[in-house]
């Protein structure tokens, strides 16, 4: 009920706080993923297969304030499941605060929140398996308000989100999507992040998470939740480094009891070639998720896992590419599998704010 | 006999004040000349409103690279960019996007429309068409050649030098 009132009262800001905007009317700017998938895997389907796609629709209606919707469509036997993976208003005060309201992805995670469902703009065909859609590790989707920003000095680049919400319950119909832990207790989770991007050195980040979090367990049982996580991404092709670690751990609400968890982690080490070869990148991956057995939350799903990916991609424009990975898993639960996967992907663009001043 | 001389004194005095004069014409174009800036050096030009006079390469950096999207009087930034194949585009790309090729730069803008981050900067097919759009838009803010012509905008200072300055960051 607070959290209504305070949604409430978000979207009542803009009429509240007037700023100096040049309304020009609304901007549209939208953007379209899609691709096509061929696997060959060991144990599982080998085929062609449409790979999911993801519209992206941002409409400004204010220079400070403006909405934002994701929606992805993914083949699921046989049919496409159309969901909404985003969608949230936000009100700009300034760099240093702006709220949002509405449904984001969770920023406990660098992958989450920089590459959203564009597939196309991750180096890899899939997620790592810390941040993979479905996993039951970290929830990847949070519904409630947000405020994020910037932080002086300019030089350092620092920033921060804290958000307050719904997290392992914000999406309790579809099982596995936010932890396969559905349920909410009422009260609010907490998430926060602080980052560094210094302007210098260009696509380089690196930060810190927290999420705290009272989730409810398959078997009924409400657990306390803490998340503890850290990334540093160094994406100017030449070299291109994502590393991520998550601490996770819980235990049963009221207990008093001790913790146990786990922790998961993957390192990306890529690189792109130069000059004529420029859209060609080789890329590999590490990974490794390790959940204690006493975990009151994750040991009953038995998410231990091991993987090594390598892999090619190659843009044949800024807008289209193909690329191809062998993968080597093993699972606690099916074992160890070998796959190739091979996608070809697109991104379309489009604005509506372009000006029509042009002269030759 | 001093009062005769009064007309050659005010001669003289008019004299003198018209050969400083032509002295000083004289040496104001040795001074544009020293400040010229040289051909393949970049001004920053923004709205003359824009609430700064000058930016440290670390704050014009986070502008281009769209980090910092408002400017302190809550205008909201409007990045302005020539289209590939200028030189002063070059420059940009090497000092600001710290190397960033033209897939890199269009990769770059795609990654910060999905984060919701901001849009790709409104296009410009020459420098003049970028000095009127910024001109014409208040918080817009952009790079041409330095020696173009800045009428009806405001140069910025880069790390408190402009262009053709001994030091300025963007040649």
């Amino acid at each position: 009920m607070r959290l209504r009132v305070l949604a409430f009262a978000f979207f009542l800001l803009p009429c509240a706080v007037p700023a100096p905007a040049q309304h020009r009317g609304p901007r549209v700017g939208g953007l379209l993923f899609a691709g096509l998938d061929f696997a060959a895997r060991q144990k599982g389907d080998t085929g062609f297969e449409l790979a999911q796609a993801a519209g992206l629709l941002n409409v400004g209606f204010t220079d400070h304030f403006d909405a934002v919707t994701e929606v992805t469509a993914t083949p699921v036997d046989g049919r496409e499941r159309i969901r909404v993976e985003r969608l949230f208003a936000r009100y700009a005060f300034n760099d240093a605060l702006k709220l949002s309201a509405g449904r984001f992805h969770t920023p406990i995670a660098y992958w989450n929140t920089a590459y959203h469902h564009g597939a196309w703009l991750q180096t890899s065909v899939a997620r790592p398996e810390l941040i993979r859609f479905g996993t039951p590790l970290l929830p990847l989707h949070f519904a409630g308000i947000q405020a994020e920003g910037l932080l002086p000095p300019a030089p350092l680049g620092l920033g921060y989100v804290v958000a307050a919400g719904r997290g392992r319950g914000s999406d309790p119909e579809t099982p596995g999507r936010t932890g396969e832990l559905a349920g909410w207790d009422g009260r609010p989770a907490w998430v926060a992040r602080v980052y560094s991007r210094p302007p210098a050195l260009g696509r380089v980040q690196v930060g810190a998470s927290g999420y705290l979090d009272r989730a409810v367990a398959r078997t009924g049982t409400r657990v306390d939740e803490r998340i503890l996580s850290a990334h540093l991404a160094w994406e100017m092709d030449w070299p291109e480094v994502l590393a991520e670690y998550a601490h996770l751990q819980h235990r049963p609400a009221g207990s008093g009891g001790g913790w146990a968890g786990g922790e998961a982690w993957y390192v990306q080490v890529g690189g792109r070639l130069y000059g004529r070869s420029e859209g060609i990148k080789g890329y590999g991956r590490m990974e490794r998720v390790r959940v204690s057995a006493a975990d009151s939350l994750l040991g009953p799903l038995h998410p231990r896992y091991d993987g090594a990916v390598l892999g090619l991609r190659v843009d044949v424009t800024p807008f289209a590419m193909v690329r191809g990975e062998l993968r080597q898993e093993q699972r606690a639960v099916t074992g160890r599998a070998n796959s190739v996967l091979l996608e070809a992907s697109v991104v379309l663009a489009r604005s509506s704010d372009r000006p029509s001043l042009h002269s030759h | 006999m001093f009062r005769s001389l009064r007309p050659v004194r005010a001669g003289a005095a008019l004299l003198a004040a018209a050969l400083l004069s032509l002295a000083r014409a004289d040496t104001a174009p040795a001074q544009t000349a020293a400040r010229q800036p040289p051909a393949g050096a970049v001004a920053i030009i923004a709205h003359p409103r824009t609430p700064v006079n000058g930016l440290t390469l670390a704050e014009l950096r986070q502008v281009f690279l769209g980090e910092q999207r408002y400017w302190r009087d809550r205008t909201r930034i409007q990045l302005v960019a020539r289209v590939p194949e200028a030189s002063e585009r070059r420059v940009v790309l090497h000092v600001i996007y710290n190397n960033m090729t033209e897939a890199q730069y269009s990769r770059f803008w795609t990654g910060k429309q999905t984060r919701v981050e901001g849009s790709s900067p409104w296009p410009a097919f020459n420098s003049e068409t970028a000095r009127e759009m910024v001109a014409a838009r208040q918080g817009a803010i952009t790079f041409v050649p330095a020696r173009q012509t800045t009428t009806g905008v405001k140069v910025l200072r880069i790390d408190g030098k402009l262009p053709g300055d001994p030091g300025y960051p963007l040649q």
